[in-house]
């Protein structure tokens, strides 16, 4: 199933991708800006995500973006990772023009006071807290990237390394940060739902058109180099249980072993029929809950295999189940691979059932450098053969290629 | 000339239009199962969907219910749950179940051309699931370990709290599958519930997706329609025997960490009330959107926590009120006191018009976000066909939107929400 969608670009740099679905009288506008974590600099960071939440304060001429919104009908919200910003709008198609009025007027310039600034700061203060700080192994991934990238920004983690660089941002940071990155022609807007091409163009020239184009502050992002050895940390908390984090080095998204790796880790643990369910949770019981998945980093970034030892076993007994099952990779038929390609490839139609995930998908796509991505990603993964697969796993999941953190309950005082 | 473009003007549109639930067809399976086919959209995929009758509130033992649901899948007569899981795969089709307080579903999510074939497998989980003591056993140890997680959360005690003081532990709206409830779970009681609950003539089906009609009920009647049906039962629902709150005012539990849960409210009524539809709008404009005065106090205003929602529950036979939000621990009395102000302030002035119209055009334009797949679809069926409220009924919370008034949230707030008789939880704040 092919999703249709149309393209252009305006003088200033900005893409637009429009795709049309009237099953429902509504539109989703998404706005991705090709900025995440990966662009700050190491002594501030969290300041990608701090910028999300102060893109809501009001610009130039908006002082409410949610209620300006909110009495149309729409509602919307955002999301930064490592490597994008994405925004997001969904009202109803009669009011498609508000939605450009509003993300045209927040790309042309930001307006907030001082106090504004100072609440967002607490708000990500405390979502710092309630999602990293105060969950049991909540900061097992702080602790986890920041030995497993030796120089690449993917260190730290999109909410920032520490609760002080979100103390110290300054609006001059905040205005520095919004030219370099903010910009036309680092963005992609996306059109889906109820409305038409020519619309579209229409208010896209209108109210995006007089926005300059900006010299963007990106700079040259350090390679990450080839990891030798095994990498082992060990933390402490108010945990139950041990648990084992292994991350392992994988090529950059754009690349055709990344969709090699993300199969690798649907084979090792989506859902019951997978290996490390039924080997390491059902058969021998080393562990209630274990999970593979990849990051979805653009540059080269990482995949993972986590889960947590049963009270009643070893790190060791735990380590050599997952071993047993890496190795079997090995062994791997023809019949399991084409299993789990069949699974992703139904998958991927029924998730194109909502407007929001067709627009952040094309977004994303349009992110890896290729709109049409959203479409032949299907293809790649039902032509990537078993010896791939194979030599992926040796690759990827060699030892040396890790980083394990062991997360261990405080000592049991009697 | 062209007009200077005037960013500080809303730009002009033509009213927000309603959507319309589509409508569904009524079947029934030789046998007199109820089928009701709801097609939908553009896409190859459907959704299938048993609504058993039973559930939470009809359980003889806390978590026998949701329990036998999940031990379902873990095997069947012709399938260990692997094999199962794999077959599945092999089609990317999805068995999920739900487990409510009047209903338990199973649904089936597959491309459309799948259905023939991964019906039976459906109906193998439904009819013929092994239960076997060793995966429920093994399955008991994983939840325990999990428990043992979920135990370090300030949520997870703050939720389970709440429903004890409000209802007392043995309603079913109070009752939570903790360590103790688990370890008295037993193999007798989940083969004795299936037995009891899943079998024709006690569920119904719906589809929801872009099918062939005439397709699906042939493949239905060979799946579910030749089996003889016994009657439905009809064991009374739990939900209604009597509740028995504690009445205290005030529950703290200390907890170690950075931030506390803080837990407010108070019982409220049942699902069929009159004025359903006006206290979710109360409740919107309090505190159940993004741009609510809650979130504009607490979060916008004050920067005390990342979130703050409140919620007006209805079931079959009682609801609730809550406000919940993680707060800093040095926050927590403050959050509360300006709770139970933004409370009064709603029973003592007006809403003013402006606010009024945009927390109803904004609740009119989520509802077409909630009309978009045939998911949403499915579970508004769903909620349809269990509480026996029609799709017309449905749409009436649209008159309610249209015509109420400022003057009537007054009341409505001053006759249902109770700042000075709450129950305040709030677990956390205690130092490492």
């Amino acid at each position: 199933m092919k999703l249709n969608f149309d393209s252009f670009k305006l003088e200033n740099g900005l893409k637009v991708l429009v795709h049309e679905d009237h099953s429902v009288p509504k539109v989703v506008v998404d706005i991705v800006y090709h900025v995440g974590s990966k662009n700050e600099s190491q002594d501030k960071t969290g300041f990608a995500h701090l910028f999300e939440h102060l893109m809501f304060e009001g610009s130039k001429h908006i002082s409410h973006f949610d209620q300006a919104l909110q009495r149309v009908g729409g509602s919307s919200n955002a999301f930064t990772n490592s490597d994008i910003t994405n925004y997001y709008v969904s009202l109803p198609s009669n009011q498609l023009e508000t939605a450009f009025w509003l993300e045209s007027d927040r790309m042309l310039a930001l307006d907030f006071s001082q106090k504004k600034l100072d609440v967002q700061k607490s708000v990500v203060i405390e979502e710092f807290k309630q999602r990293y700080l105060n969950q049991p192994y909540g900061d097992a991934y702080l602790q986890l990237r920041n030995s497993h990238f030796d120089v690449h920004p993917y260190k730290w983690m999109t909410i920032g390394k520490e609760i002080s660089h979100i103390e110290s941002a300054t609006m001059e940071d905040v205005q520095s940060f919004f030219y370099g990155f903010y910009a036309p022609n680092n963005a992609t807007l996306c059109v889906v739902g109820d409305v038409n091409l020519e619309e579209v163009k229409t208010l896209t020239e209108k109210w995006f058109g007089p926005i300059p184009s900006r010299t963007l502050s990106k700079k040259e992002l350090p390679q990450e180099p080839s990891q030798l050895a095994h990498k082992k940390i060990e933390s402490v908390g108010s945990v139950p249980l041990t648990a084992v984090y292994n991350m392992y080095h994988i090529p950059a998204h754009r690349d055709r072993a990344y969709y090699v790796a993300d199969i690798l880790t649907d084979i090792l643990s989506n859902g019951k029929g997978s290996l490390l369910y039924e080997h390491m949770v059902k058969q021998q019981k080393v562990s209630p809950g274990v999970s593979a998945f990849t990051w979805g980093m653009h540059d080269p970034g990482a995949m993972s295999i986590d889960g947590k030892v049963s009270s009643d076993t070893t790190i060791e007994a735990y380590e050599t189940s997952l071993h047993e099952v890496l190795d079997s990779l090995q062994d791997l038929s023809q019949d399991d691979l084409s299993r789990i390609q069949s699974k992703l490839k139904a998958s991927f139609i029924l998730q194109k059932t909502s407007f929001l995930n067709k627009a952040i998908e094309l977004a994303v796509s349009d992110a890896l450098g290729d709109p049409k991505l959203i479409n032949r990603i299907p293809e790649i993964y039902e032509s990537i053969s078993l010896e791939e697969v194979k030599s992926a796993a040796k690759e990827f999941l060699a030892k040396e290629n890790c980083t394990t953190l062991y997360y261990h309950p405080h000592a049991k005082t009697a | 000339m062209l007009k200077p473009l005037d960013r500080t003007q809303v730009p002009q549109s033509s009213p927000l239009k309603n959507v319309k639930l589509p409508t569904y067809e009524q079947h029934e399976l030789p046998n007199g199962i109820s089928v009701y086919l709801l097609p939908f959209g553009n896409v190859e995929v459907s959704t299938l969907r048993c609504i058993f009758r039973g559930g939470k509130g009809h359980q003889p033992q806390t978590g026998v219910a949701s329990y036998t649901t999940r031990n379902m899948s873990e095997g069947t007569r012709s399938y260990t749950g692997f094999e199962l899981a794999k077959v599945l795969d092999r089609f990317g089709t999805w068995i999920g179940s739900q487990t409510g307080y009047e209903h338990i579903s199973f649904d089936l999510s597959t491309l459309s051309k799948d259905l023939p074939a991964t019906l039976p497998l459906l109906a193998e989980v439904l009819f013929s699931p092994r239960l076997a003591v060793e995966e429920f056993e093994n399955m008991r140890q994983r939840n325990l370990q999990k428990l043992q997680v979920e135990a370090q959360k300030t949520r997870y005690h703050a939720q389970r709290l709440f429903g004890h003081e409000l209802f007392g532990n043995k309603h079913p709206y109070g009752m939570h599958l903790g360590e103790d409830e688990l370890n008295a779970l037993r193999i007798e009681h989940i083969h004795t519930y299936h037995q009891a609950n899943f079998f024709p003539g006690n569920f119904q089906i719906t589809v929801v997706g872009s099918f062939d009609s005439h397709l699906i009920l042939e493949e239905l009647s060979k799946s579910f329609g030749q089996v003889p049906t016994k009657s439905p039962i009809s064991s009374p629902s739990l939900a209604k025997m009597p509740i028995s709150p504690s009445g205290h005012a005030s529950v703290r539990k200390p907890l170690s960490g950075m931030q506390s849960t803080v837990r407010v409210g108070h019982l409220t009524f049942p699902r069929n009330h009159p004025d359903f539809y006006g206290m979710q709008i109360v409740n919107s404009i309090l505190g159940g959107y993004f741009g609510s005065r809650l979130m504009q106090n607490i979060r916008e205003d004050k920067g005390y926590t990342y979130g703050i929602s409140s919620g007006w529950l209805s079931f079959a036979h009682n609801g609730f009120f809550v406000v919940q939000s993680d707060v800093g621990n040095e926050y927590v009395e403050d959050t509360i006191l300006e709770i139970k102000k933004e409370i009064r302030i709603l029973q003592n002035e007006l809403v003013p018009e402006e606010e009024l119209t945009l927390v109803k055009n904004y609740l009119q334009g989520r509802s077409l976000s909630e009309r978009e797949t045939l998911f949403q679809l499915s579970d508004l069926l769903r909620f349809s066909l269990v509480n026996d409220i029609s799709f017309e009924e449905l749409d009436r919370k649209f008159e309610v939107l249209r015509e109420i008034t400022s003057e009537d949230i007054l009341s409505l707030a001053q006759t249902h929400l109770k700042p000075d008789e709450m129950l305040e939880v709030v677990v956390g704040g205690a130092s490492k």
